[in-house]
């Protein structure tokens, strides 16, 4: 049993690091944990990819003339490769989730999720609404020009905005 | 001639830099340059379909490497009727007017385009690419251009765009867990490679758990329900040509790669796995997600957010013919992918034109647009007539063949969930067609609305057109083009 648990203790940390990672994402309620938990998440798959290339007894995968062509002689190459090019992926990501973060705390002020849902949800904020009452529809136009700033949707407030 | 499906990826992918260049040069040569890149990847697909129609399959070896060492591109006909709706439904939206499109003043549009190009690399990619790794890589080109492009519509697309990053990770994550059993398992990514080896392992729990993630992780990005919680936040907030984007090929990509994985990698005796009932699950799942989307359709009153649940509902359809997988329910699956591409842009488009006209949103103050912009209108009535499914029109012909199909399985109660829900779309259309054709106009917005300008009512125009043209040709696509694909993919 122990020694079954020490054959593949690694896979039981990556399992433990997904867990870990999808509760940040889904079940906390800061924005950046949620990013955190995302970065976790898309660890423990490269720390699985590399575990899985390993051989006992590997060594670099450089034909050496010693060992000749034998695979099992060899560390598995391709997982570092495929993980060196998610984690350029992941790094893509991450910048596109921060750079969204930034434009969240711009608007807002605040990383909590409730916080700004419910801010966007829109009911109890009057500058959002235009004078008919149905969020500056009609001005929809004028300030949709790309600045930052409260560039109305349509917030009708029978609209269920947060449900999703 | 093997070089032809890099020659369907390139020019958009050079595209997305030069448009990037020349935009800073200047600003409007970046739309020219995504019109004529994406022109030319439709001219190439067509070429393409034409091509493997003739001679088969067509296999092209990135780099000079042979598969399955190498990174192999395969354009068949599943791939290259899937790449020609992408070139498509992406040549209509950069030629439509960039500030409808994408909420821009003129002259501001210069890294769009460049965007614009890379999702729809992206998902080329995806379509075109024999293996499993690069097929994440391009996954995950077009999503981070999908959150960017999102994120153009104001303060809540921003928060959408968040929402819709994390669950897109989660699900390219999980895709690439599923890819990674796949290789420990058999040492190889290549897609034929793969599924000549996993006969053999039928009934490993390894690949099992692949199927599982693979799955999982596709059924977030093609937003199955009740995976589909990040798209109407996403798709109601983007700029109307992103929405149209989106919902016209970027799931559908999604789609995609489940019949890809599912049928070619797997083969459909993985379908009914022991212990993994994936085919029953993808059915009823999809079923639930056309009953769910269309109810709450039918409570929107905001004309996107509304088309968004329309969405969700029309990716049921596509759901349950992959999980019922018999040939005739393939092909509704994908003639549905085509239909609704052409469907859902054409109303993302017309909405985009309102909004551009009127500044409205909210379908209670459309009262009397039918007689302020007929033209407008009349390509609405068109594409939503096809919506519902009111024949000649091409949203027929797909949902009869799924009906065909379930009836032939003996599944009643899948065959009236679907004729059901044409009802139901009939409902949130008549409220729409209440509005704008029958009663007057009351707004003063709406009484100076005028129709949009020719890029508007031309790409409209084009996708009415291509509806009743598909609706009529359909026994064409199916007999030349689909059935042989599903019976192949089947059998």
């Amino acid at each position: 049993m122990i020694e079954l648990f020490l054959d593949r203790y690694v896979y039981v940390f990556v399992l433990a690091l997904l867990c870990i990672g999808l509760y940040g994402m889904l079940g906390k309620g800061d924005l950046v944990k949620k990013v955190i938990g995302m970065v976790i998440f898309q660890t423990a798959i490269y720390i699985f990819f590399i575990q899985g290339s390993l051989q006992q007894d590997g060594t670099a995968p450089i034909i050496d003339p010693e060992l000749g062509s034998d695979p099992s002689a060899y560390v598995d190459p391709l997982p570092h490769l495929l993980i060196l090019t998610a984690i350029v992926v992941g790094v893509g990501v991450l910048g596109v989730a921060l750079s969204l973060l930034v434009r969240i705390y711009r608007a807002h002020g605040t990383f909590d999720e409730a916080v700004v849902a419910a801010r966007l949800a829109g009911a109890s904020e009057p500058w959002r609404r235009g004078p008919a009452g149905d969020a500056g529809e009609t001005s929809a136009r004028g300030s949709a020009d790309g600045s930052d700033d409260d560039a109305p949707d349509d917030g009708s407030p029978d609209d269920p905005a947060s449900e999703a | 001639m093997t070089s032809l499906p890099i020659l369907m990826l390139l020019p958009l992918l050079f595209g997305a830099v030069l448009a990037l260049l020349a935009g800073l040069w200047r600003a409007a040569s970046a739309q020219i340059i995504a019109v004529v890149s994406t022109a030319i990847a439709l001219v190439m697909s067509v070429v393409g379909l034409v091509t493997v129609l003739e001679t088969g399959p067509i296999s092209h070896e990135l780099g000079g490497w042979p598969p399955p060492i190498g990174i192999e591109y395969i354009l068949d006909p599943l791939s290259a009727y899937l790449a020609i709706i992408i070139a498509l439904i992406g040549l209509l939206v950069t030629i439509y007017p960039v500030e409808a499109a994408f909420d821009l003043r003129p002259g501001r549009g210069t890294p769009v385009y460049s965007l614009v190009l890379l999702l729809l690399a992206g998902l080329m990619g995806v379509v075109l690419s024999g293996d499993l790794f690069h097929l994440f890589v391009f996954l995950e080109i077009y999503a981070i251009s999908t959150y960017a492009l999102v994120s153009l519509g104001g303060n809540r697309a921003v928060f959408a765009s968040f929402r819709y990053l994390l669950l897109g990770t989660l699900g390219s994550g999980l895709y690439l867990l599923g890819v990674g059993f796949v290789y420990f398992s058999t040492g190889t990514l290549n897609m034929a490679d793969v599924a000549s080896q996993l006969p053999d392992m039928a009934g490993s729990p390894t690949i099992l758990g692949s199927l599982a993630l693979i799955v999982i992780g596709m059924a977030l990005k093609m937003a199955l329900f009740p995976l589909h919680i990040w798209l109407p936040d996403a798709h109601s907030y983007s700029p109307p040509g992103v929405a149209a984007l989106l919902a016209a090929v970027q799931v559908k990509a999604g789609a995609y790669a489940l019949v890809r994985i599912l049928y070619d990698v797997y083969g459909p005796a993985y379908l009914g796995a022991e212990g993994l009932p994936v085919g029953v699950a993808l059915t009823w799942f999809g079923a639930a997600g056309i009953v769910v989307g269309s109810v709450l359709a039918i409570r929107q009153t905001n004309i996107k957010r509304l088309l968004a649940y329309s969405t969700v509902a029309q990716l049921g359809y596509i759901g349950v013919g992959i999980g019922l997988g018999t040939p005739l329910a393939l092909v509704g699956a994908l003639l549905h992918v085509l239909n609704h591409a052409v469907m859902k842009s054409g109303l993302f488009l017309v909405a985009g034109g309102i909004i551009q006209q009127t500044g409205l949103k909210s379908i209670p103050r459309f009262a009397g647009l039918g007689k302020r912009m007929p033209w407008t209108m009349a390509g609405f009535a068109f594409v939503a007539a096809s919506m519902v499914g009111i024949p000649p029109t091409a949203g027929f012909f797909s949902k009869f063949y799924l009906v065909w199909a379930s009836v032939d399985l003996g599944s009643w109660v899948l065959a009236v969930i679907i004729v059901g829900s044409s009802i139901l779309t009939l409902t949130y259309f008549v409220k729409l067609f209440e509005q704008i054709f029958v009663r007057s106009p009351e707004e003063d917005v709406v009484d100076r609305a005028t129709d949009p300008g020719a890029r508007i009512l031309g790409t409209v125009g084009v996708l009415a057109a291509l509806v009743v043209i598909i609706g009529v040709g359909n026994a064409v696509i199916v007999s030349r083009v689909l059935m042989p694909v599903a019976e192949r993919l089947v059998g």
